[in-house]
């Protein structure tokens, strides 16, 4: 039932068209959009402002009330939300909280005013207004409240420990978001708090994945018995036990568990094991040698899908001189070969130990029929070889190059 | 989506087994019908593979041991669900058809930067480094992520899909690296484009936002005041050619799915990304979100150590985000490579 729900969710058209963007970790939480905020306001409602911009739509707001800082009574209030990240319609936005920076450093901006009236963003976008409405969980304005006005970390704790496990799943996603960003609030307490929640199953199938990552963020012991406990959760999804595995090696003994699963005969041995493989930087794609055989001939085959395909498996697969050498075939100045396969190949060739894939990328520096964007790489992806490779090659890269800013370049590589 | 679920009988003598040659986990195909083959034994009774979908219930032709059979596909979302030996043994498979995808050639893509996205890398530069660079040094430093981006954007797509080009024009897509910050937004794309139907686009990165967030750099671990040029060259080139990356890709249509009104056969969500919820609800049968190991999994779920290609410390090689495999078929169809 629920699959077929998800699936018909996916299928639903509604008319407004959409618009897409990207946010920082936790953007969207509570203590994301407090931070960033010089501004808090009750929204009644909404209205879009005709503005020339097709970078951001801006809306005049009806203020109900203010929770922090100073709104001019004498000026509308105008938001200006990121186009990638607006409302599907202003409408749907009554009786909301905004977060807003009423002074964004507008460096590449350039639309600081509408009507000569300075403009507030919106925090994160559309996710930067929370919905306090009557058909929001109860008491969530009364809640955010409290958190605006939260000055220690008791109180924090506190707050975090009513949110998580409550019936309002934005709260306890802003309560977990505090706890998983990186250099936030953790330790022990931290750890227990979850650990009662998990253990009195009180937290929301969608923010679980959240607590993995307040857990690794931790940095506790106690932590990894709580993801030992979701690993054998049997009610537990399994994307949540492979987050699980993926956060052990971050904790103290983390290492010892997944080695334990690995060896052992459940359902996430395979996941455990793959994991180990990473941490060995071990490519995840290796093919066998016999693949490379087969696949190096493609590359000079006439069907582009077909040598497309090679070169991807060859790239994502084991590094050899017989790769060497059909990368030096496909860097020459007659092959099919652009300059986006030649970067990509420069850059696959940085990967590889040994003198003999540093030799072509020197050739690859030392030849003008190549774009200079190509050259600057390959002398740069020198660089990243062993100080006992790198350094004579560079070193007569230096002063053997023509073009002076790629001797120069050459130079600085010497020297990092 | 409609699916038959088959009870299971009762076990004949022997342990059956069920193997899947095609379609691989999670395939995506233009194509109305797909070809399913495998390999079967029923241990003794007589081998019989039947796949079902929609309604619609086909049985497999049998050659010794080999079955193969092909199985009409609705638009969308395609459970196959195949059962054998009297239904012993079943196994699924999660097949889409997509709809609103025409057959082009590699996008062609340009990168744009603006004095103010130069100014934002250079103060990255001196906020997070311990070692102080020379006006020169910072230009060069400025340049070489410059290339870098260039360099990593390349291989985050897969090959024979995007073509880098050094100017804007009417089948380009252009993003614009740019010096913006603030409200956590790292880049925006205006237009999202369900099927690229169009191949001139415009994308965002805010390089601003990156300097303004990595001030606070205990956010962004493994990186550290005390690391080297070089490291904070590739961090940096690695998290804008994630960037780029990104919002390129919701410029190219994905990842379809509510709100938008088009190519909801993705199954994305929130606002247009890989979506958690679906992978949580379909386990192993798909693989579309790593909390960014994915380059379209969403921002807010988006793990910082993700976006600089080191999730598993500083100490271990780059392991940079790629498109998840259906998100990568989704881009060699938009570039003609149509698989049946």
């Amino acid at each position: 039932m629920k699959r077929a729900l998800v699936l018909l969710l996916g299928l639903i058209v509604l008319v407004e068209s959409s618009k897409a963007s990207d946010i920082e970790y936790g953007a969207s939480g509570l203590a994301g959009l407090s931070s960033r905020a010089d501004l808090v306001v009750r929204a009644i409602s909404l209205q879009k402002v005709p503005s020339a911009s097709s970078r951001f739509s801006t809306y005049s707001v009806s203020v109900g009330a203010v929770l922090r800082g100073v709104v001019d009574p004498d000026q509308p209030l105008l938001v200006r939300v990121p186009a990638g990240l607006d409302f599907l319609s202003a409408s749907l936005v009554h009786d909301s909280l905004l977060f807003l920076d009423t002074d964004p450093n507008d460096a590449g901006f350039m639309e600081v005013s509408v009507g000569g009236v300075r403009t507030s963003l919106l925090i994160a976008g559309r996710l930067g207004a929370v919905d306090v409405s009557s058909s929001s969980p109860p008491n969530r304005e009364s809640k955010i409240k409290t958190f605006l006005s939260i000055a220690g970390l008791p109180e924090r704790l506190s707050w975090a420990r009513d949110a998580i496990g409550s019936d309002d799943e934005y709260l306890e996603r802003s309560a977990l978001f505090d706890f998983a960003s990186p250099g936030a609030v953790g330790g022990d307490v931290v750890v227990k708090i979850l650990k009662d929640a998990i253990d009195r199953q009180q937290v929301a199938a969608g923010n679980l994945s959240v607590v993995v990552d307040a857990l690794r963020n931790s940095g506790s012991p106690e932590a990894l018995e709580v993801l030992g406990d979701l690993v054998d959760d049997a009610k537990a999804q399994m994307f949540v036990k492979n987050s699980a595995i993926e956060a052990m090696p971050a904790l103290p003994g983390g290492l010892e568990m997944l080695k334990g699963i690995s060896l052992g005969n459940g359902q996430l041995k395979d996941r455990a094991r793959l994991q180990l493989d990473q941490m060995q930087d071990e490519a995840s794609l290796v093919f066998a040698m016999k693949d490379a055989d087969r696949l190096i001939p493609l590359l000079d085959s006439p069907d582009v899908k077909l040598r497309d395909d090679a070169l991807g498996k060859l790239i994502a697969g084991e590094p050899s001189s017989d790769l060497v050498a059909a990368y030096r075939r496909l860097l020459q100045r007659d092959s099919w070969a652009g300059t986006t396969v030649k970067l990509l190949i420069v850059e696959d060739l940085s990967t590889f130990d040994g003198a003999l894939a540093a030799t072509l990328l020197k050739d690859v520096a030392a030849d003008s029929d190549q774009s200079d964007l190509v050259r600057r790489r390959a002398i740069i992806n020198i660089g990243k070889f062993e100080s006992a490779i790198s350094k004579p090659i560079l070193t007569r890269l230096a002063t053997k190059l023509e073009d002076a800013k790629l001797r120069n370049l050459a130079k600085a590589s010497v020297n990092q | 989506m409609t699916c038959v679920w088959w009870p299971l009988g009762a076990l004949p003598q022997g342990t059956p087994t069920l193997g899947i040659g095609g379609p691989a986990a999670d395939f995506l195909t233009t194509f109305s019908t797909i070809s399913v083959t495998g390999q079967v034994s029923c241990g003794g009774v007589g081998s019989e593979v039947s796949i079902s979908c929609s309604a619609v219930s086909v049985a497999a032709a049998l050659a010794g041991e080999s079955w193969s059979a092909s199985v009409p596909l609705t638009l969308g979302a395609n459970m196959l669900h195949i059962s054998a030996c009297q239904n012993a043994i079943a196994k699924d498979v999660f097949v889409t058809r997509a709809e609103q995808v025409v057959a082009g050639s590699p996008q062609k893509l340009f990168l744009l930067w603006t004095p103010e996205a130069n100014q934002a890398v250079k103060q990255i530069a001196r906020e997070t480094l311990t070692i102080k660079l020379s006006k020169k040094e910072l230009e060069t430093f400025a340049e070489r992520v410059r290339d870098g981006v260039l360099a990593i954007l390349a291989g985050r797509f897969p090959i024979g899909t995007i073509e880098l080009v050094d100017s804007s024009g009417p089948d380009v897509h252009t993003v614009r690296m740019i010096g913006a910050k603030g409200g956590g937004v790292f880049g925006q794309t205006p237009v999202y484009d369900c099927g690229n139907l169009s191949h001139e686009g415009l994308s965002e990165v805010w390089v601003g936002s990156y300097e303004e967030s990595m001030r606070n750099l205990p956010l962004w671990t493994p990186m550290l005041m005390s690391d080297s040029v070089g490291d904070r060259t590739e961090d940096i080139s690695q998290a804008l050619a994630r960037g780029a990356a990104h919002e390129i890709g919701h410029g190219l249509g994905m990842v379809g799915g509510a709100p938008s009104a088009t190519c909801g056969w993705m199954n994305g969500c929130d606002d247009l990304h890989d979506c958690e919820s679906f992978q949580a609800t379909y386990g192993s049968l798909v693989n579309r979100f790593e909390k960014g190991g994915y380059i379209m999994d969403p921002g807010d779920t988006t793990l910082r150590p993700w976006r600089i290609a080191l999730p598993l410390g500083r100490a271990h090689s780059r392991r940079p985000s790629a498109f998840s495999p259906f998100d990568q078929a989704y881009l060699a169809l938009l570039a003609g490579g149509a698989v049946p």
